[in-house]
């Protein structure tokens, strides 16, 4: 986990973590995390339920206060420099609500003046993102009325309306139907192309195969195999790679007899 | 099956209850308070016995009406009060219609208010323990108070399953708790003018509308015991046996009405476009805080927790001023409409970032500063409450003072309100900037019923909002001070005027930028802390 060779770019890499620690009560969630990722990398982190992404992330972005550590955006603080550092970083968080009495249209337009847009800047913006991720017609229905999919969407629209550097998404895949996940890889992919950086968490190892050209797999709060993919999965598919890292055995044996159904 | 039911009305109880202590503590409270109500309504009953039939009749057949309309109309407003025996929730298991409506009936007497219910029920035979005839009269009350609090209970049951059809719309949903929650709120001063003209009323005509109650399933069981009483045991057994018979239908309409959802579950409501206002929202300035402005102005007209807030304090304050113009309160009262105004309008921020709940995500991510969204806040609630406080206090003092309020004296008074009114609008405001930046209590999440109280809420719940009152009247005192003695020295009114405005606007510039410091400093806790409470 030395330095990368982004490193030399102005600013650093797009995300650095060093030693992020959190502790909620007892237990330590994250155990000294050290992460690098490339500028115009798309990373995947890749673990178990409980392994610590969601609270790694959370950190990354400044939602969450580590214990310990630092983390930077290409070179800024997030702690000590967070408005700095939040100009460049685009966050969709997992499982916390958005402002789900606005419309669709309403709630990207605002994120962007939350950001320091301009009201026309931002409502033009707002307005092309609906229509790549085809939510233009829905643009007028307000948010809690949008299926999960469609949120998981307008949350995407909201991540990218500043135009960041760097992408953090948490889950952006769960509930969403094929169509709607098509829709998202290709926004995905035209950012990549822009040159930006992207970091997403996920439990579909296929969709991480797919997307990702570096993968990360935490589990138990620490960072167990990190680098390209073809480094980490190391001839086999990244499913088994992962379940042998992260300690899948089975527990079946000879259980559950009574489900033959003949 | 009934008793599997039954069993798992008592799990569910238990698991909530080992879960969290604090429901313990409050279902322990409640059930006390409960028992005290229900022993006050025996000792009542047991004093009726001496009273005259007609009486005894009037009071348990006006009483045990109430409770069944009670029963009814309740869980339909407040939706989401109980909802861990949703039929719903059966759509997958085979179980007959019929046996879940019955197993569900007994299901929901399993619970303080049932339990409490059918005590009364059974205890109007302590009425009716009068004459040779007391154990048979006894009986035909216990039997019809059973009856009652049954056909109440199917009658809530069939209205709430008959209703959820429509307030799965989440729409129709949010505009009936809107509207319970203001019912609830009214509830007080409406009995009390109630009260103020029920010597007036005719008696002759209440006795008709009586009897033609005590005819409707609403009050056949409970009218029975008084017919036995007079004499007429066919009419007692009558009325007995069409209080079953009524109980009976309801059930089987439950019945059907179940099995029609157990078909369809949850019927999907699609989105309905959001009313586009071109007006306040879109014309506001450029900036960060106007950002912040423009979607919590949105939020007062759209968030059912901000409607229902901004309406009650606009209700309340006119049913004070319809008491006091019927004279049943004093003039007084008048005059402070729009200063009690103020100070409610400018407690409703106290508690703000718990409103916004884990969508508060959003300014931290975008890295918005304190004092943006402090401002953007206040300026929200600002925009529509200064001009609502000044228009209470106007009607206040118009009801009050009449063509007087134009003399040059009654312009003075006048000042002197309004100067008070807007120095604790202002004032509260500047606290709730500090106070809601501190440390978040429990709310309701939006979309939740507002008559469900989260837990532990109460206690830091009271503590915010009486150091936000204490705190505002303490900033805004000058004012206020200033308006109060004004009647007996006019020229003090413009000077009241000016400290409410002037001293409230200063007020206003410091806690919007202390309680910005401080979300600088502390928001990522407070986030932490929302997402906690959730």
């Amino acid at each position: 986990m030395g330095e990368s060779g982004a490193a030399e770019q102005t600013g650093g890499p797009a995300l650095e973590l060093r030693r992020l620690v959190k502790r909620f009560g007892g237990r330590t969630a994250v155990d000294g995390v050290d992460l690098v990722v490339p500028v115009g990398s798309v990373t995947g982190l890749v673990g178990p339920n409980g392994a610590g992404k969601t609270t790694t992330l959370s950190m990354a972005t400044g939602l969450l206060r580590p214990d310990g550590g630092t983390a930077r955006v290409l070179g800024r603080d997030v702690w000590s420099d967070p408005v700095a550092a939040k100009r460049l970083v685009g966050v969709l968080p997992d499982g916390l609500r958005l402002f789900d009495r606005l419309s669709g249209r309403e709630l990207v337009r605002t994120t962007g003046q939350l950001h320091g847009l301009r009201r026309d800047v931002a409502s033009a913006r707002a307005d092309e993102l609906l229509a790549v991720l085809g939510l233009a017609a829905q643009g007028e229905e307000l948010v809690v009325d949008y299926s999960a999919g469609m949120t998981k969407k307008v949350a995407l629209a909201c991540a990218l309306v500043h135009a960041p550097r760097l992408l953090v998404l948490d889950e952006p895949f769960e509930a969403v139907d094929p169509v709607s996940a098509a829709a998202i890889r290709e926004v995905l992919a035209r950012f990549r192309a822009g040159g930006g950086t992207v970091v997403l968490s996920s439990h579909v190892m296929e969709l991480v195969e797919r997307l990702c050209d570096r993968v990360v797999v935490v589990a138990g709060g620490r960072v167990l195999a990190e680098g390209t993919l073809e480094e980490v999965r190391g001839g086999g598919t990244l499913e088994e790679r992962f379940v042998e890292l992260a300690g899948g055995t089975s527990h079946l044996g000879e259980g559950l007899a009574w489900l033959r159904s003949s | 099956m009934v008793a599997v039911l039954l069993r798992l009305r008592l799990a569910l109880w238990r698991g909530a209850l080992r879960r969290d202590t604090w429901r313990v503590v409050v279902l322990v409270l409640g059930g006390l308070w409960g028992l005290g109500l229900v022993a006050g309504a025996l000792t009542g009953l047991a004093a009726l016995s001496g009273a005259p039939v007609e009486v005894a009749r009037a009071v348990v057949v006006v009483g045990g009406t109430l409770l069944v309309v009670g029963w009814t109309l309740v869980p339909v407003l407040a939706f989401g009060v109980d909802p861990s025996l949703d039929p719903a929730r059966f759509a997958t298991l085979s179980v007959p219609p019929r046996t879940l409506a019955v197993g569900l009936l007994l299901g929901a007497l399993v619970g303080v208010p049932g339990v409490l219910s059918l005590l009364v029920g059974v205890g109007t035979a302590l009425a009716w323990l009068r004459g040779p005839a007391a154990p048979a009269l006894a009986l035909v009350a216990a039997l019809g108070g059973v009856l009652g609090v049954l056909t109440a209970v199917a009658l809530g049951r069939l209205v709430t399953s008959a209703a959820a059809g429509v307030l799965s719309h989440r729409r129709a949903r949010e505009a009936t708790a809107v509207v319970g929650v203001l019912a609830l709120a009214l509830l007080g001063p409406v009995l009390a003018s109630v009260g103020e003209l029920l010597p007036a009323l005719d008696l002759e005509g209440a006795g008709r509308a009586l009897d033609v109650v005590a005819w409707t399933p609403l009050g056949l069981a409970w009218a029975a015991p008084a017919d036995a009483a007079a004499g007429a045991w066919a009419t007692a057994l009558t009325r007995l046996a069409l209080a079953a018979a009524a109980l009976a239908a309801l059930v089987l309409a439950w019945a059907a009405v179940l099995a029609r959802r157990l078909e369809s579950p949850g019927p999907s409501s699609a989105g309905r476009p959001a009313r586009r206002h071109r007006s306040s929202a879109s014309r506001l300035p450029e900036g960060v805080r106007w950002a912040v402005a423009s979607r919590c102005l949105r939020y007062w007209r759209r968030d059912p927790r901000y409607v229902v807030a901004a309406a009650s304090s606009l209700v309340m304050p006119l049913v004070l001023a319809l008491l006091a113009v019927l004279g049943s309160l004093p003039e007084v009262f008048l005059w402070c409409l729009g200063p009690a105004t103020g100070l409610v309008l400018g407690a409703a921020l106290h508690n703000d970032v718990a409103l916004d709940g884990p969508a508060f995500w959003s300014h931290l991510a975008a890295g918005v500063r304190g004092v943006d969204d402090r401002a953007g806040r206040s300026a929200a609630l600002l925009l529509w409450a200064v001009p609502v406080v000044a228009g209470t206090t106007v009607v206040g003092v118009v009801l009050a003072a009449g063509g007087a309020a134009l003399a040059p004296e009654g312009l003075a008074r006048l000042a002197g309100a309004l100067g008070a009114a807007l120095g604790l609008l202002l004032a509260g405001t500047a606290v709730s900037a500090v106070v809601s930046a501190v440390r978040p209590y429990p709310a309701q999440a939006a979309g939740e019923s507002p008559f469900s109280q989260p837990s532990g809420a109460a206690l830091p719940g009271s503590v915010a909002q009486l150091l936000t009152f204490l705190l505002t009247g303490l900033l805004a005192l000058p004012a206020v001070l200033l308006g109060a003695l004004t009647p007996l020295q006019p020229w003090l009114g413009p000077l009241a005027l000016a400290a409410g405005a002037g001293l409230g606007v200063l007020a206003l510039r410091e806690g919007v930028r202390r309680g910005g410091a401080l979300l600088d400093h502390r928001a990522p806790e407070l986030l932490a802390a929302v997402r906690r409470d959730r």
